[in-house]
């Protein structure tokens, strides 16, 4: 059972990983968190099941099973969605920073994160509308294999979301260390008037930022919608908190923080609610996985604010 | 050329800050009638109705919360994201001690005491990891508790779950009971009238300007002498502590309570209304917060569906156009302040 356990944690770590991501960037960037971040991810989920139904993929009401498709043309259909929520998520993240963060760069930091949360609230509102309120059944797309693994059951498309998310840990990697753009990031997220000194269009920087995240994030929406089977207006707010916790509690501002963080959220999480009631005698349930994390936020707020793989904190900046 | 410049429009004062000022300079006997009035118009409304008692009611308490958010958002400047917690806190903590649910029935006071003292402790305990750090772990830590909170109380046995709590007791003040909307409506009105004039007198105090320092620059603040990890901790707890209030008196209003009120959507709702009204001026949020609670009202019927998105809409704009709020805050010690430079100045130049 524990192997079990710890891949379903590792998986759900890999997706809130990849979310996470774009909370670490930004914050890199912009000292901020993109509380709207979360409700691009489920903009994301929503478009690509529009796009589906668009597409006459998916008719009808119930839509957690294609049409008749061979299953090449499932994962060409996959691809394309993939792509275009990623894209569309950019688009939806170069419109939240030219709305709510770039008016706001010379007024209090408080005003950016109500304008964030708000902006969030306004995508979350409209996917309520827009969806009826309920959620929206999404079909597997990939050929779907289950292997058995040192006594835990592993899905093919677990393997696939792993592989996802290393594939996109590495070419992350390869952007901000061996590319000028990436240098220009990690210039504007060390210092700022600096790095415009030196030349660096911080506007383009960020603007770079806020397509990276939110396209990363489209592609993670596919995938969980995908694993969890549906797609709701209020997927969001189910990963947002996960999220931005792995984030801080990795390190925030740092890729590799981000992901490790959200795995060891994710492992956390899993072994955790699925240890608990059998430790308590049923007493305390599986639900209260969330209260891990904010536990773990707590101490790792206490102990080491910085994160696993952040800067140490001098006091106040 | 004399042309109209953009600084010709942000130094022209608003609309409120005039109307502010307006209202200071006017003699004393004025003032008074006018508080008078004020106190007039107030008790006569049950006569309004039931229906418009309880709107006034739930503005009454959103406004208790408000004040008790807009200590720590107003005054100290941190983002508190769910201070609904608060909010519940007080409202479970009546429903399971005074309900048929476990078969107790401590009486009303002794429960509303303790509720603000817990949900006081609470706060300032809260606060304490992220006192030594920037504001936005607060926030952080917040949110994440708002949304614990709920998730504990909808699947307790001891909140009885998404069931909720019922027929919760009336509370007994011993010279009278509270079981008419009316008699709410006046209990809450004469609180809020305490709280806020409480509340302002604090923010005036020297606490209070240690606090207004903090939210301006809390380095300065700090070389200035202030110990800024206590106060935002003992900001935290002063201002947890009206939610807490206001919580009791609404389970004990409403004789039931459920997790769906207090999810971190109610958490955004308190907070826009502190933005939109003016963070850290108390008249402010009484502005904002009876802007948006009275305001929709009439608009209920039509706009069901899509009264979060108005909402939403609403606090992005206000975010973006007008951060400060309708009503600014310390303009009072921004003139001061402006009256004082401008005399040194002069004194300079008469040299």
């Amino acid at each position: 059972m524990l192997a079990q356990q710890i891949v379903n944690g590792l998986v759900s770590g890999c997706i809130i990983a990849l979310i996470a991501l774009g909370y670490t960037m930004v914050y890199g960037v912009m000292r901020m968190i993109n509380f709207a971040h979360a409700s691009i991810f489920m903009s994301g989920s929503m478009f690509a099941w529009f796009m589906l139904k668009g597409l006459h993929v998916i008719e009808g009401q119930l839509t957690s099973e294609t049409v008749e498709m061979s299953s090449t043309s499932k994962i060409l259909v996959f691809l394309l969605v993939s792509v275009a929520a990623a894209a569309f998520c950019a688009l939806l993240g170069l419109a939240l920073e030219r709305l709510a963060y770039r008016p706001l760069q010379n007024a209090s930091r408080l005003s950016v994160v109500i304008a964030a949360m708000a902006a969030g609230m306004t995508m979350d509102n409209v996917a309520m509308l827009v969806s009826g309120g309920s959620a929206k059944g999404f079909p597997m797309l990939l050929p779907s294999k289950t292997f058995t693994v040192a006594g835990a059951n592993v899905t093919s498309l677990q393997i696939f979301i792993g592989g996802i998310t290393i594939g996109i840990l590495l070419l992350l990697t390869f952007i901000v260390h061996r590319t000028y753009m990436g240098r220009a990031i990690r210039a504007v997220s060390e210092d700022r008037a600096a790095a415009s000194l030196m030349g660096v269009n911080v506007n383009r920087v960020i603007q770079v930022v806020f397509i990276l995240g939110p396209a990363i994030a489209g592609i993670s929406a596919v995938l969980y919608s995908m694993y969890y089977g549906q797609s709701v207006y209020s997927m969001g707010s189910q990963v947002a908190t996960r999220a931005w916790i792995a984030a801080v509690v990795g390190g925030i501002g740092s890729i590799r923080g981000s992901v490790a963080g959200a795995m060891l959220l994710g492992l956390m999480e899993t072994i955790g609610s699925g240890y608990l009631p059998l430790l308590t005698n049923g007493v305390i349930g599986s639900e209260y996985s969330k209260v891990f994390a904010l536990i773990l936020l707590m101490l790792v707020l206490l102990f080491r604010p910085q994160g696993l793989f952040g800067e140490p904190i001098k006091g106040r900046s | 050329m004399v042309g109209k410049k953009k600084s010709d429009r942000s130094s022209r004062i608003p609309f409120t800050e005039q109307a502010g000022r307006w209202m200071e300079e006017r003699p004393k006997p004025v003032k008074w009638l006018l508080v008078a009035a004020l106190a007039v118009l107030i008790a006569a409304m049950p006569a309004f109705g039931n229906w418009w008692v309880r709107i006034l009611i739930n503005t009454g308490l959103m406004l208790m919360c408000a004040l008790g958010l807009n200590v720590i958002l107003g005054n100290v400047g941190q983002f508190h994201l769910g201070y609904v917690a608060f909010y519940g806190i007080g409202a479970y903590l009546y429903a399971i001690l005074a309900s048929p649910h476990l078969g107790l029935h401590v009486p009303f006071l002794l429960v509303f005491v303790l509720a603000g003292i817990l949900t006081g402790i609470l706060g300032a305990v809260l606060s304490i990891p992220t006192a030594r750090l920037r504001g936005d772990y607060l926030a952080l830590v917040t949110l994440a508790f708002g949304e614990v909170f709920y998730l504990i109380v909808n699947n307790m046995q001891l909140t009885n779950g998404a069931l909720g709590i019922m027929s919760i007791d009336k509370p007994d003040l011993g010279i009278l009971t509270l079981d008419s909307p009316g008699k709410f409506y006046y209990a809450i009105a004469i609180l809020v009238a305490l709280e806020a004039f409480l509340l302002h007198r604090i923010s005036q105090s020297r606490i209070g300007r240690g606090m207004a320092a903090i939210r301006e620059d809390e380095d300065a603040a700090g070389a200035m002498g202030l110990n800024t990890k206590n106060l935002k901790i003992l900001a935290n707890g002063i201002g947890a502590v009206p939610a807490g209030l206001a919580g009791v008196l609404f389970a004990a209003s409403q004789s039931f309570v459920s997790p769906v009120n207090f999810t971190s959507t109610d958490s955004t709702l308190i907070l826009s209304m502190v933005v939109v009204g003016g963070t850290g001026n108390v008249f402010g949020v009484i502005l904002g917060v009876l802007l948006l609670t009275i305001l929709p009202e009439p608009l209920r019927r039509y706009m069901t569906n899509t009264r979060m998105l108005f909402y939403a809409v609403l606090l992005l704009c206000f975010a973006v156009r007008r951060p400060q709020g309708l009503w600014k805050a310390s303009h009072r010690i921004s003139r001061i302040k402006k009256d004082q430079v401008r005399r040194i100045l002069e004194a300079g130049e008469n040299r």
